[in-house]
């Protein structure tokens, strides 16, 4: 049977290959397994009796906007910071980076109860924020802050690794053309690290978009996604919790997926226009 | 994943990467071990621990025997079981103990669907066990109330006259018109999910009719709504904030304030819910929330059951109604009692013959 199942090339495929194939499919369902269990256990009537609520709706607008703000922030602050530490020799550099990474791996929870330190209502950020009528417990505000948070290392890593990959001789030839240091970031470093920018922008907004551990601390209220699904549960039990998870992943994933199906195209069209570009170069 | 990779480069030899793994883990791990999960917190006891008391000395130490009490408990019960009553109870039984604390309405619904199975339920009031009667039990015990207190931050700008309400130096009315200024941050729990949140309000109303505290004043301190954005905190973030001075003043247990070294201010009886022979009292008052559901005022007990599965293990259900025998025994008591707990009376409800023999001859 094994004999006459053949490759495109022609060749039949071994007991390795279908084995590996199998594993393959294994590890996949596995992985997987707790979005199947989602999708068996939540029904369109769930998600439907959760958004004709009184203020059913309120925890996806909140979500949404709020990681929208949180996301543009990140890429205002995020992009220079990883150009630096992607370029910058300066030995204090590692030092950024690992505070970065400590951020990565600190538990969320503990993310905010630091926040609560650092812009609590008697903080002395938390102060100056009084002054400004702003205030960063309870808030949408809060929302925001702890979402920066939880999402901003995994963009700055992200894009770090995109500005390395970047071939710095296509960037000084560019300035021995002429071009700024902005416009070399702009027209060079920018389009070919592209691809791994998209990617972190991707991972960014999903961990925005689940940010709970900090916000659960900071932003009991008003009620993202993660948040609204921990109340469910608690008020209505686990079909309610389905519901606002399962809308929860038809908002939060088409971005990464989208943001990964870009970064592969547009790795492929790099691979092929870059060579067009470099011959370009040359011959100027 | 490639910053990874380039970082590992980065360090040329892969010793120097372990030990910067190892590093990284210990840091994650020392971290981890500063907090505790707002959802579930789970642990388990098996050797003979004694507790922070030193109680453990006084009890006979029994051999390991099969069965596990696997408790759900009220969060607010989480420092209690986990540090004495789950160490105890292994050292006196020789059972082994494991324990999970969350709100007591989430336990009550994580049962219903099936999402946890603990044999031994303890919860803040009995409403949370009534919700997965009669399937899974068909009684319960108080064995404990748990009064109401307001705990402050004494360094804050209130906190100087919230000690003199502390030290009865000034009126308990004051507490009242000092919560109703302007620029006092409060913080309490979600009504809509936790005992603690509701029992705050009701503690208000009773304070309107037995203290005469005016209802305009208890409008201002609850922000003007029962369910004010701005006030409402996780019990875990909540007792956070009041610790690192970020609140003036918060509700809680007596319990927690104890357990928690919290600065608080002790209620009167007619309104701190934690009376046992003031429940006609309590009952006069009632609360209507947004999601249609009404609450009516009563003792703040804890109230224990335990819970049966079709193919549990004899062993476990006999950990069950030991552990729940513990907590009835003089050494339990006293460890609730330490705990800042005040005991009563324990009483059966519900139906006698599904409550193991064992329990129903404790209770005499």
């Amino acid at each position: 049977m094994l004999a006459k199942t053949r490759t495109r090339s022609g060749k039949p495929l071994g007991y390795s290959t279908v084995a590996g194939l199998v594993l393959y499919v294994v590890v996949w369902v596995v992985t997987i397994g707790p979005l199947i269990a989602l999708f068996f256990h939540a029904s369109s009537r769930s998600i439907e009796r959760q958004l004709s609520r009184t203020g059913g709706v309120s925890p996806l607008t909140v979500s949404f906007t709020s990681s929208l703000i949180a996301l543009a922030v990140v890429v205002l602050l995020g992009t220079p910071l990883a150009f630096g530490l992607a370029r910058s020799k300066f030995p204090g550099t590692q030092v950024v980076r690992v505070s970065i990474q400590i951020l990565l791996v600190i538990p969320p929870l503990v993310l905010g109860l630091l926040l609560v330190y650092l812009l609590g209502p008697y903080s002395l950020f938390g102060g100056v924020l009084g002054h400004l009528h702003l205030s960063a417990t309870n808030t949408f505000f809060a929302v925001i802050i702890a979402e920066i948070y939880e999402a901003i290392p995994y963009y700055v890593l992200g894009a770090e690794a995109g500005f390395r990959s970047v071939d710095k001789s296509l960037e000084q030839a560019a300035g021995l053309l002429g071009a700024s240091r902005l416009e070399v970031f702009r027209s060079i470093t920018v389009p070919l690290s592209s691809g791994h920018l998209a990617t972190a922008l991707g991972f960014a907004w999903a961990r925005a978009m689940g940010a709970f551990g900090a916000v659960i601390v900071v932003a009991y209220n008003p009620h993202n996604l993660p948040m609204a699904i921990y109340i469910s549960l608690q008020d209505q039990g686990l079909g309610a919790a389905f519901g606002y998870a399962m809308i929860f992943v038809i908002v939060s994933l088409p971005v990464p997926l989208l943001a990964y199906g870009w970064a592969r195209t547009r790795s492929k069209s790099l691979e092929r226009d870059l060579g067009l570009e470099i011959h370009t170069n040359v011959l100027y | 994943m490639s910053s990874n990779i380039s970082a590992i480069k980065g360090f040329g030899s892969f010793r120097r990467f372990k030990f910067l793994s190892l590093s990284v883990v210990a840091l994650v791990t020392a971290l981890a071990g500063c907090t505790s999960s707002p959802t579930t917190q789970k642990s388990s006891s098996s050797g003979t621990k004694s507790n922070a008391h030193g109680t453990a000395a006084s009890i006979t130490v029994h051999s390991p025997r099969s069965g596990v009490a696997d408790s759900a408990f009220a969060g607010s019960l989480l420092e209690l079981n986990e540090k004495t009553l789950g160490p105890n109870f292994t050292t006196s039984t020789g059972y082994r103990y494991q324990g999970e604390g969350n709100g007591s309405f989430a336990i009550a619904n994580l049962i219903k669907s099936g999402q946890i199975q603990p044999n031994v339920f303890e919860s803040i009031g009995s409403a949370p066990i009534g919700l997965i009667e009669p399937k899974f039990t068909n009684y319960f015990v108080s064995i404990a109330t748990s009064p109401l207190v307001v705990a402050y931050n004494p360094k804050g700008p209130f906190g100087s006259q919230l000690a003199k309400i502390a030290n009865h130096k000034l009126p308990i009315a004051n507490l009242f018109s000092i919560m109703a200024q302007p620029g006092f941050h409060l913080g309490r729990t979600d009504p809509l999910v936790d005992p603690q949140g509701q029992a705050f309000i009701l503690m208000l109303d009773l304070a309107v009719r037995n203290l005469g505290v005016s209802p305009k004043e208890i409008s201002q301190i609850i922000g003007g709504s029962y369910e004010d954005q701005s006030q409402l905190f996780t019990e875990t973030s909540l007792d956070s904030y009041l610790q690192t001075g970020q609140l003036d003043a918060a509700s809680a247990f007596l319990s927690q304030a104890v357990q928690l070294h919290l600065s608080y201010i002790s209620l009167p009886p007619e309104i701190n819910l934690g009376d046992s022979a003031m429940g006609s009292k309590y009952a006069n008052v009632s609360i209507a929330l947004s999601n249609g559901e009404k609450i009516k005022g009563a003792t703040l007990t804890v109230d224990v059951t335990t819970l049966n599965y079709p193919g549990q293990s004899p062993n476990d259900r006999a950990a069950a109604a030991s552990f729940l025998n513990y907590l009835l025994s003089p050494t339990g008591r006293t460890d609730f009692s330490r705990a800042g707990y005040s005991l009563m009376t324990p009483k059966l409800f519900g139906s006698r013959s599904s409550a193991p023999s064992s329990v129903v001859k404790a209770l005499g």
